[in-house]
């Protein structure tokens, strides 16, 4: 080959390798809900007169962009995390479709879109598989007077900001880092991430949802239970871990599935460092619970490729995934799913995706 | 009946036919929409250019023309959409870059696999030669599928495509792509040497 063309594949594969939707991620698009309602309105579409040349003509719209952009002073700010509905919103909310962080494309063998579906197959060998991955990692390597665990997430919750006749929801996402010390104190250093998606409501509504103390600066004490119990003290087998998993604070009186907390509290727990042989724990544990489903494979939000597993609640409102490194068994992300209208928040398309947790690096370091 | 500006093509066959290019090639315009603005945005764009697609259904190419054509007319779409995005949006814009927004901190994920240092140096590049290195790059075109969605002439896309490289070698060792002391790390050295 010559130096020319050796040139060209190079640079051809120097932006390959950050192209941010690689072909195989969008392949099955024409299946999922929007593409195939895209279809049905383009195909009822009469045939105009020919023109010499391709138009532009008006395309049939998805409902969000007929979302009115309006001036309006923020007449609330309301953050959902974990939950779903906030009473402020019912009120003032006007009928505006919520837009939310885009859906992970799940791939599942049979399944046009799982995210979404009800009947979904046992997760069950998949995550014994996952635990066999992960009791086969390598600890995380640990200097001498390093005890202290540093993980480092990406995370979103919801936040929409209300004004008369106008919502707007930003999608910023925290960099978060969580430092745990042996004493089980524990600090929590919260930056705003770059917004990744910005739905625009008013300058107000706007300047309302970005603006903020920049960095939040938590310090917890070691008694303090809200970042859930030390993970050095857990058990390592299965049957005993589950009984400590559910009834391990903050959510272990919940009065939630006792799956919903397992996903809950593992997904916590996770901003600890959590070795080899407890992510295997947690992955028999997860094992064991017949709810838990298979939801495929999954690009997570770092470009990771991960297995998901997904528990969903009695009444099919809202699903909880889990998304798992096939390679090293590792946790890469949970995410929070709507899949029906709860009502308030006038959300237009569903599933729809109202929080995520994206773990991205861990290790041990001498101080917090 | 339909109107239709196919003569030959009967409505079934019409149907099938845009059935068949729809199932081929939908995920592929989201993709090349998605890689260029925001993921909403980029569902609307493909739905206009499927829009174009079955009104001009006779004039769409067989493959390996299809693709191109596709592409070249998401390629207006999306300059269209982008042209006519309000006021508001470029409201949005001036606030992200504001001094109070001017504090977010660098994703920790962009570390991964130098991915952000690649992307600011191509977004330092014209528009013209971005497009050049992505329709390569990402929609995966040779010189030939290139140069139909750009509207030139393959040798044209051939020169252009040099080009480009150079200067997103360049953009590479450009010092602000550098390290705070000046100096190109070793690894971002062999990246710019390989593409030269």
């Amino acid at each position: 080959m010559n130096p020319e063309k050796v040139s060209a594949r190079r640079a051809q594969n120097l932006i390959r390798a950050v192209n941010p939707a690689p072909a195989s991620t969008v392949a099955d698009y024409w299946r999922d809900p929007v593409g195939k309602a895209a279809f049905e309105q383009i195909v009822r579409t009469p045939i105009a007169a020919p023109e010499s040349r391709p138009d532009v003509t008006p395309p049939p719209r998805r409902p969000h962009r007929k979302l009115a952009i309006g001036a309006a002073a923020v007449a609330a700010f309301a953050l959902i995390g974990g939950g779903v509905l906030v009473n402020s919103l019912r009120q003032s909310q006007p009928r505006r479709p919520t837009v939310t962080a885009p859906m992970l494309h799940y791939t599942l063998s049979g399944y046009t879109e799982p995210a979404g579906s009800l009947r979904l197959p046992p997760a069950r060998s998949e995550l014994l598989r996952l635990a066999k991955a992960a009791a086969a990692r390598l600890p995380l390597r640990q200097p001498r007077g390093a005890t202290v665990g540093l993980v480092v997430t990406n995370e979103w919750y919801m936040s929409t900001a209300v004004g008369g006749g106008t919502s707007t929801t930003v999608v910023i996402p925290e960099v978060d880092r969580t430092w745990y010390s042996p004493d089980g104190a524990w600090r929590l250093l919260r930056h705003r991430g770059r917004p990744i998606i910005g739905t625009v409501g008013s300058e107000q509504t706007l300047r309302a949802a970005v603006s903020g103390p920049p960095i939040s600066n938590q310090r917890f004490p070691a008694h303090d239970t809200s970042g859930g119990p030390d993970v050095s003290a857990l058990a390592d087998s299965p049957a005993q871990l589950r009984a400590e998993l559910l009834s391990a604070p903050p959510y272990g009186n919940d009065g939630q599935a006792a799956d919903f907390r397992l996903f809950r509290v593992i997904s916590l727990l996770h901003h600890q460092i959590v070795g080899p042989a407890l992510d295997a724990a947690m992955w028999r544990v997860l094992a064991s619970q017949s709810a838990v489903r298979s939801l495929g494979t999954v690009t997570d939000r770092a470009g990771r490729s991960g297995d998901a597993v997904e528990v969903t609640d009695p009444q099919a409102v809202e699903r909880l995934v889990l998304i798992i490194s096939p390679d090293t068994g590792q946790l890469l992300g949970s995410e929070d799913i709507l899949l029906k209208n709860p009502g308030a928040l006038n959300m237009k398309t569903f599933p729809a995706v109202t929080g995520y947790v994206a773990f991205l690096s861990d290790r041990w370091t001498r101080t917090s | 009946m339909r109107p239709s500006n196919d003569g030959a093509e009967g409505d079934a066959e019409r149907q099938a036919r845009f059935t068949a290019l729809y199932r081929s090639h939908y995920g592929a315009i989201v993709g090349y929409a998605v890689r260029r603005t925001d993921p909403a945005t980029a569902r609307d764009v493909a739905a206009e250019t499927f829009l174009v697609a079955w009104r001009r259904l006779a004039s769409v190419p067989a493959e390996p023309g299809t693709a191109p054509w596709l592409y070249a007319v998401a390629r207006r779409v999306l300059a269209n959409t982008e042209r006519s995005r309000g006021r508001a949006e470029r409201t949005a814009a001036k606030l992200l870059t504001e001094p109070e927004a001017a504090d977010l901190v660098p994703d920790p994920a962009d570390g991964i696999a130098e991915r952000d240092r690649i992307l600011r140096a191509l977004a330092q590049l014209s528009e013209v030669d971005q497009e050049v290195l992505r329709l390569i790059g990402w929609e995966d075109l040779d010189l030939a599928g290139a140069a139909r969605v750009m509207g030139c002439s393959r040798a044209h896309m051939a020169v252009r495509a040099h080009r480009a490289r150079l200067r997103m070698a360049k953009a590479l060792q450009a010092p602000e792509q550098a390290d705070p002391a000046g100096a190109v790390g070793p690894k971002q050295e062999s990246v710019v040497e390989e593409i030269r």
